[in-house]
This record gives structure tokens, C-alpha cells and sequence, in this order.
């Protein structure tokens, strides 16, 4: 049996984290923990050394592009999927030029919330999500 | 050319320009039968006998004059009848006129209606009353008609600056000498101020717009007309004091004109620039408002979305929820969902509010710095009496600055000092001003959580969000007060060593930078 996915998901808005939490948790075999503030989240991926991060792009203090720069600056490979409410072409240009391993844009329906987070736990177990 | 575009263009409300037009067509129709009425009596005793001196003016110049100020009036009625009356009244008096023009020679009565008016003013009239029949009759012909106008003035104002600037006798034989001065005027004054600005002509629409050319028109127009008046006035004086010869009167007159036509130049030269700078400063206000434009976009893209997004999935787990008949669980995802909608208004008027900041229009005047605080407080006042809260002005100074804006300035960073209020003890703000040599320097503290240094540094960013207010307000109004302080050229910061609550200082200069 594969050992447990840990999950970090960052966001600023408690609700968003709600459902992200609420869809992670869903998928069974995923320790997820979250985090609103940027600064402390960059401070717990470099302590808890997570196996995934979700990512929000628009947040105050240092946006997800910070945070995203921020650790790959430091050389950490962590897989970083970037989650935004509004898929614009520049930002996601913009998040894989700065090397995250996936964009979505936020789901509207519960049942899409579940199937990302199925996929995107999928996508890491089968080794997709390579480290950077 | 429709009537109902002079609203859009004009200046004065359309009625104000029409009953001013009237208001000359009735003076000069009533001047012209005072004058008849006094000079001839109608046929009694020639008030004149009684009054030596008054003007007389031939009898049927003034009711010529009479009849084209009737068919003036009638023109400017809006229905169709007016103005074929209208045309019609200025068709029989062009025909009289010109048959008066035609056996003017056959002419032997002595009584005053026998009196045929001299040929300079048949024709000045004769135009005249053609130009209103084409008015009336072809509203597109309006070049036309202006230059008919210009035609029937001409003699008329000839004949003024002949009587003002050669005594009336540049050419003793001249057929204009047989025309009187008051004839003259009042032939001019119809013909330039009536009917040059008719509606229908569109001139009057032009000088009276509320643009560029409009403005400088209104300016040089009248100084236009009051130019050759001085250096006549000028020459006059000088010719009766110093008895010159014409010819020196005509060398001061033209170097008077030139003089102050070069003067006129000058002036609406400079008028140009002042203007030109006004609307390079709209331009610069239009770029910052469009920098707030093309933020608010992107911003109300992302803070509209996400609580739409969140009614939608609170929905869904609702259902779920009652689905199972778990009660308390979707009691708790209704109140989410009814939070999350009620964020909607409020990010909407914060970014309203914010981006009408860089639109507004400064208006600057003189205020005291306790009376816009008691002003922003007024607007705070329910939550700073709930709270329990204290606002001292430690030095008044004045500023200059736009009160309104400036009220939202100190109304938005109360709102932040109540917001992040620490709850153990009561929230005193201590607002201070300093003045120095170049302007005033505002200072607003308060004893609160104060501000994260993290946050500090975007706080003025419409996007930044301080954390511990999550949820509380936009979030957008310090990006206000930063849009309205440099719109006044001052500068707005969060002192970043300030730890016993926050502290934001602004610095109003008293001179605004172009």
C-alpha cells in the first residue's frame, strides 16, 4: 500500500479552503492540512515538507506567483498545482514559466470539486506529478 | 438642422436663448414705434414739436422695421403655420419694398407716410425681409441666409462708423449720408444680433456651444465688435481736441487696431494655453482612472466570482445535507450561503467607490481639519458610539483640499481603526496636523491590532487584504484614500515603526503639481 498523500492547500479565503479541504478529504488515503497566510505557508512547506501543494493565485501580502517563485528559488521540487477563480491565459502562462506542475480554475459544483481532487490525487500516485 | 440638437450643444438652456432673441426682436420692433409714434403723432401734432430733437425716422421705415421684428418673432415658433405666417409677412413687406424701390422717383406727397426712405435703407430692409422669407423657407439654405444678413448690415454699419469716425461725410454724396444713425443701429442690431443668431442659421449654436471654438468665440467676438469702437472713440476724441486731418485720424485708427488686435491675439493665446493645461490635467486624470479601470477588472473578476462560486457549492452541500436530514449541518451551510451572498453589495460599492475616486473632479476650498473629522465621524457615528470609541484632534490646521473626498479619506481610516479595534480596551484615534512651508502633514493613530508589516507594504493595493480582517469590508479603502490623496499631489503611507496600533500619515502640499 502506497503511503499516505500529505496535501497543503493555501488559500486566503476560508471557504475556498473549506471545499478544498471537504474534496481532498474525500478522496481517503490524504492527509490534507491548510493554510491562509502565504508567509506561514512558505514557512510550513519548507518544515513539513509536504507531498503536494494547492496553490491559490490571488492572495494579499505575496500572491501564489510569489510563493511559487519563492520555492523554486530555494530549489524545492515539491509539485505545486496553482488554483484560481479565474483561469486568465497570462496567469497560467505566467504559473508554468515559473514551474508549477498543473493550473485549474476553481470548480462551480461539488461534483467537480471531487473529481479534481480525485484527479489531481490520481495524477500524483501514478507518478504523473513529478517532482520539479 | 433639428431643434432639439441646440439643447445638446448649447450653453444656455435652449428657452433662455430663444426668449433673449425675442427679447431684442421686441425692442427694436418698440423702438422703431415709439419712434413713429412720436415723431408723427399718427397723424396729430408731431410729438417731436414737443420733444426738440428726438429722432424721427421715416414713417414707413419704422413700420418696415415693425413688421420684419413681427416676422422674426413668428420664426421662432416651432410650428409649421408660424412659419409660413412668418415668411409670408416678410414676403409682402420685400414686395412693398421693392415697389417702393421701383416708382420711388414717381413719389410727390408731402404727408409722412408720402416720405419715401432713402435707397440705403430700401435696400438694407428690402434684404433683410428677403433673408427671412429664406430662413423660413429653406432651413438648409443657412449660409445663404447669413450671408444676406451680412449683406443688409453692411450699409447700416457703414453708415455708423462713417457717422463715428468721418462725422458722417467720408463722401458727401454718398447714397448711405440719406440714412440716419438711429435707422442705421437699429438696421444692424436686427440684422447682426436677430437674425445672424437665429436658430435656424446654426451660428448661434456654434458661438454658444460649450466648446473649444465655442468659448473662444464668445470671447473675441464681442472685443471684435468693441475693437473698432475704442480706436474710433480714440480718433473722435483726438480729432475734436486736435482738429487732425483724416488722413493722421486714419493712421491712428488703423495703428490703435492693429495694437489691439495684437492684444486680442494674446489674450486668446494665453486663454489656449490655460485650457491646454486643464485638459492635460483631465488626461492625466484619465489615465489614473484608468489605471483603477483596468484594476478593478481584474479584481472584480476574482471578488465577484468567488463568492457566486461559494453560494453555488453551499448549495449543493445544503442539499447533501438535508438530503441525509442532517439539520444542523444545513442550517450551518444556509448561514454560509447567506454570508457569502451578502459579501456581493459590498465588494461591488468598494469597487464603485473606489474607481469614482480617480473619476472625481477636485474641487478645492478651504477646510479646517476638526471639521472633516467631525464630518467622517457623523458618518461613523453609530459604530463609534457602540464601540464606545474616542476621536481627538490634537492641532487644528487648515488645508486646502476638496472636502467631500477628503471626508472619505478620514471616514475610510476611522472605518479601518473601528474594524481592526483590539477588544480589551476602549479604541481612542488621535488625529494631528502639522503645517510646514510646502503643506500640511496628517497624521492618524489609534490604539488597535495594528497593522501586519507584511501587510503594510500592499496595503494600498485594491487587491490587499488585511488577514485579520478577512471578511470584514473590502478591503479597497485605503486604495481609495491613496487614489484621492494624489489626486490632491500629496502622498499617503502606513509608518511602518509604529507599534502601539496603526498609524497612516498623508501630506496635503499647498500647491498641486501640474
Amino acid at each position: 500500500m502506497s503511503k499516505l498523500a500529505s496535501v497543503l492547500i493555501v488559500d486566503d479565503n476560508p471557504r475556498c479552503l473549506e471545499f478544498m479541504t471537504l474534496a481532498f478529504s474525500a478522496q481517503g488515503g490524504v492527509a490534507v492540512s491548510s493554510e491562509m497566510k502565504p508567509i506561514t505557508a512558505l514557512d510550513r512547506i519548507r518544515s513539513e515538507k509536504p507531498d503536494l501543494v494547492v496553490l491559490d493565485v490571488k492572495m494579499p501580502d505575496l500572491d501564489g506567483f510569489g510563493v511559487l517563485s519563492l520555492l523554486r528559488s530555494e530549489g524545492n521540487p515539491v509539485p505545486v498545482v496553482m488554483c484560481s477563480g479565474s483561469a486568465l491565459q497570462n496567469d497560467v502562462d505566467r504559473a508554468y514559466a515559473g514551474g508549477c506542475s498543473g493550473y485549474i480554475e476553481k470548480p462551480t459544483t461539488l461534483e467537480d470539486y471531487r473529481a479534481m481532487a480525485g484527479a489531481i490525487v490520481g495524477y500524483w500516485k501514478r507518478g504523473e506529478l513529478p517532482r520539479h | 438642422m433639428s431643434q432639439t440638437m441646440l439643447d445638446t450643444y448649447l450653453r444656455l438652456p435652449r428657452r433662455r436663448y430663444f426668449s433673449a432673441l425675442e427679447w431684442h426682436a421686441v425692442a427694436i420692433g418698440s423702438i422703431a414705434a415709439a419712434v413713429l409714434i412720436i415723431g408723427y403723432g399718427f397723424g396729430f401734432e408731431p410729438l417731436q414739436m414737443i420733444i426738440p430733437g428726438f429722432p424721427t425716422m421715416k414713417a414707413r421705415t419704422a413700420a418696415a422695421l415693425m413688421a420684419l421684428s413681427v416676422s422674426f418673432l413668428m420664426s421662432l415658433r416651432g410650428s409649421n403655420r408660424s412659419r409660413w405666417g412668418s415668411a409670408a409677412v416678410a414676403a409682402v413687406l420685400a414686395v412693398l419694398l421693392a415697389h417702393m424701390w421701383a416708382t420711388r422717383s414717381l413719389s410727390t406727397g408731402a404727408d409722412a407716410w408720402s416720405i419715401i426712405p432713402s435707397d440705403a435703407t430700401i435696400f438694407c430692409l428690402l434684404i433683410g425681409a428677403v433673408t427671412l422669407v429664406v430662413i423660413n423657407l429653406r432651413p438648409g439654405w443657412s449660409l445663404a441666409a447669413g450671408v444676406l444678413a451680412l449683406v443688409a448690415a453692411t450699409p447700416a454699419l457703414f453708415r455708423i462708423f462713417g457717422l463715428f469716425l468721418f462725422q458722417g461725410a467720408p463722401d458727401a454724396n454718398s447714397p448711405l449720408n440719406t440714412m440716419a444713425l438711429h435707422t442705421a443701429t437699429l438696421i444692424a442690431w436686427f440684422m447682426l444680433v436677430c437674425v445672424m443668431l437665429h436658430p435656424r442659421l446654426g451660428f448661434g449654436r456654434v458661438v454658444l456651444q460649450a466648446s473649444l471654438r465655442g468659448r473662444l468665440l464668445r470671447r473675441a467676438l464681442p472685443v471684435v465688435v468693441v475693437l473698432p469702437v475704442v480706436a474710433a472713440a480714440i480718433s473722435l476724441a483726438l480729432s475734436m481736441t486736435h482738429n487732425w486731418a483724416s488722413e493722421a485720424l486714419f493712421a491712428v485708427n488703423a495703428a490703435i487696431s492693429v495694437t489691439l488686435a495684437a492684444l486680442l491675439i494674446w489674450w486668446l493665446s494665453s486663454l489656449v494655453e490655460g485650457w491646454q493645461a486643464e485638459a492635460n490635467e483631465q488626461a492625466s486624470r484619465l489615465s489614473r482612472a484608468n489605471e483603477a479601470l483596468e484594476q478593478y477588472a481584474s479584481s472584480a473578476a476574482h471578488d465577484l466570482k468567488a463568492p457566486a462560486r461559494h453560494v453555488l457549492l453551499y448549495g449543493e452541500l445544503l442539499e447533501e445535507a438535508l438530503a441525509k436530514d442532517d439539520l444542523a449541518t444545513a442550517r450551518r451551510h444556509a448561514r454560509s450561503i447567506r454570508d457569502s451572498a451578502r459579501e456581493m453589495p459590498n465588494i461591488i460599492d468598494g469597487m464603485l467607490d473606489y474607481s469614482r475616486s480617480a473619476f472625481t473632479r477636485i474641487t478645492l476650498s478651504e477646510n479646517s481639519l476638526s471639521e472633516l473629522v467631525q464630518a467622517a465621524a457623523r458618518q461613523n457615528a453609530g459604530d463609534l458610539e457602540s464601540t464606545g470609541a474616542q476621536i481627538t484632534v490634537l492641532h487644528e490646521v487648515r488645508m486646502r483640499c476638496d472636502s467631500t473626498l477628503m471626508t472619505t479619506v478620514f471616514h475610510n481610516l476611522i472605518t479601518n481603526a473601528i474594524k481592526n479595534r483590539r477588544r480589551d480596551r476602549p479604541l481612542a484615534v488621535r488625529i494631528d496636523g502639522v503645517r510646514d512651508e510646502t503643506g500640511v502633514r496628517i497624521s492618524i493613530e489609534d490604539n488597535g491590532v495594528g497593522f501586519d508589516p507584511d501587510f503594510a507594504v500592499v496595503a494600498f493595493n485594491p487587491l490587499a487584504r488585511g488577514v485579520h480582517t478577512a471578511g470584514e469590508g473590502t478591503g479597497i479603502g485605503l486604495a481609495t484614500c491613496r487614489t484621492i490623496i494624489q489626486s490632491h499631489g500629496g502622498q499617503i503611507r502606513i509608518d511602518p515603526n509604529w507599534r502601539n496600533g496603526a498609524r497612516v500619515e498623508f501630506t496635503l502640499p499647498d500647491k498641486r503639481p501640474a
